[in-house]
């Protein structure tokens, strides 16, 4: 796993958690405000990190002829 | 010219030496007829045209596509003298020729491979979500894989992709994409999916992802398999035995990742159902608040009536008392000067008499005990 991958990959895990976090039925005002800062960084640093992202392309040496 | 003295067997080592020097391979086009497996393991057909025709050998494992008699190939073979003297041709690969006989022979081997329950949507895999390491086996020099990097570029970031470089068309594809599935599949660095991709061509161009060894390679491979091979239209047995079916190589990327820009929305909008419920929330826990307010309020405005009417009553109470309303109830308050006590009034002494409307002054004629 590239570093880029997995670190957008683990934000968005983070984030997904978190999001499910506001869906339950009682939660408590200050911990949500906080959740909800989070959240927001979190979503932010994320579409920052697409947009730069590159792909990275390895071309394998070994010949597959018979 | 010295007459060769030879005995059988060696005639016909002799003969078999001299035909692989002049035609150590042929390819000879002409209609099958006569086919026929034997033990499961030799296949047996002629090959002929309108003048001639030739007997044909080969192994069953080397026939990776279906046919049947009528069927117009061309065979990549070697001339052969049998021990017994008979002449054949020991095919090594084998191709349907024109339009007609390459969708027969699709045909027949996609009705083999379904009844043996290869393309079952049942056996169908997802592939990940968000992929981070996946596998491509394409030729880098096709415009097929140049489509398909673009796409996956142009919508996402900060995927591993190893290249497995193979011949896309030919006798020779098929073999090869079979070794780079095996490879990618025993990859040491794990991959999450395979994406085969081939642009468009002809029928007979993409006959390679009808063979039927490659696609039984597809169906039984480790990691879930996608296929975005030619245009839209074309759908090879590869395509039908893989996971994932993408329509064309832009397509197989398109499937493959997702775009960076809708990605970026989707966040957002799971952000505003946090902050829609941040102020459901706060709404609730505001309304708790008022309530409180409202019952203390009330509970105030209660304590405060009850003391107003007591205060009332008091107020009632004194006004009774007050000097001045017996005054006027027609009482009078009489006083001594200097506000002695009547009890030291004597003769002589003025006291003032106050009435509800008017003092009048009055003169002590005499004080006794009772």
């Amino acid at each position: 796993m590239t570093k880029n991958s997995s670190t957008i990959k683990q934000k968005l895990a983070e984030l997904d958690k978190l999001v499910a976090w506001f869906e339950q039925d009682d939660i408590e005002i200050e911990q949500a405000l906080k959740k909800f800062e989070q959240a927001e960084k979190l979503a932010a640093d994320i579409s920052d990190e697409l947009q730069t992202a590159k792909n990275k392309i390895e071309i394998i040496k070994k010949k597959f002829d018979s | 010219m010295e007459k060769l003295q030879l005995t059988v067997s060696d005639f016909v080592a002799l003969t078999n030496q001299t035909l692989e020097y002049a035609y150590p391979s042929v390819v000879i086009t002409g209609e099958i007829t006569g086919f026929k497996i034997n033990q499961d393991k030799f296949v047996f057909f002629d090959i002929k045209d309108e003048n001639a025709s030739v007997g044909c050998f080969m192994m069953k494992f080397q026939l990776r596509i279906a046919i049947e008699d009528g069927m117009m190939v061309a065979i990549t073979a070697q001339p052969k003298l049998t021990q017994w003297g008979k002449f054949s041709l020991t095919v090594r690969s084998i191709q349907p020729v024109g339009e007609g006989s390459l969708k027969r022979s699709f045909e027949l081997l996609k009705a083999k491979l379904d009844k043996e329950g290869l393309f079952k949507p049942e056996r169908k895999r997802l592939l990940p979500e968000l992929p981070a390491r996946i596998g491509v086996i394409s030729s880098i020099q096709a415009a097929g894989y140049g489509d398909f990097i673009k796409i996956v570029d142009e919508r996402w970031g900060g995927l591993h992709i190893d290249v497995a470089h193979i011949q896309v068309q030919g006798e020779v594809a098929p073999e090869q994409i079979i070794r780079a599935l095996q490879h990618l599949n025993e990859s040491a660095q794990p991959l999450e999916a395979i994406v085969i991709v081939r642009g468009g061509g002809s029928l007979d161009d993409l006959s390679a992802f009808n063979d039927e060894l490659l696609v039984r390679a597809i169906a039984s491979s480790r990691l879930p398999v996608m296929t975005g091979i030619g245009h839209e239209n074309d759908v090879t047995l590869a395509d039908l035995a893989a996971d994932v079916r993408a329509s064309t190589p832009s397509n197989a990327a398109q499937i493959l990742v997702p775009d960076r820009r809708e990605f970026a929305a989707s966040l957002k909008s799971s952000i505003y159902s946090a902050a829609a419920s941040l102020q459901h929330t706060y709404d609730k826990r505001q309304q708790l608040i008022n309530n409180d307010l409202n019952r203390i309020n009330s509970r105030l405005k209660r304590q405060f009536e009850i003391l107003s009417d007591i205060c009332q009553s008091l107020t009632r109470s004194l006004n009774q008392l007050n000097p001045q309303s017996v005054l006027k109830r027609g009482y009078s308050l009489v006083k001594l000067e200097n506000n002695l006590p009547l009890t030291v009034a004597k003769k002589g002494d003025v006291l003032d008499i106050e009435t509800s409307k008017s003092i009048i002054k009055a003169g002590v004629i005499s004080n006794d005990k009772k």
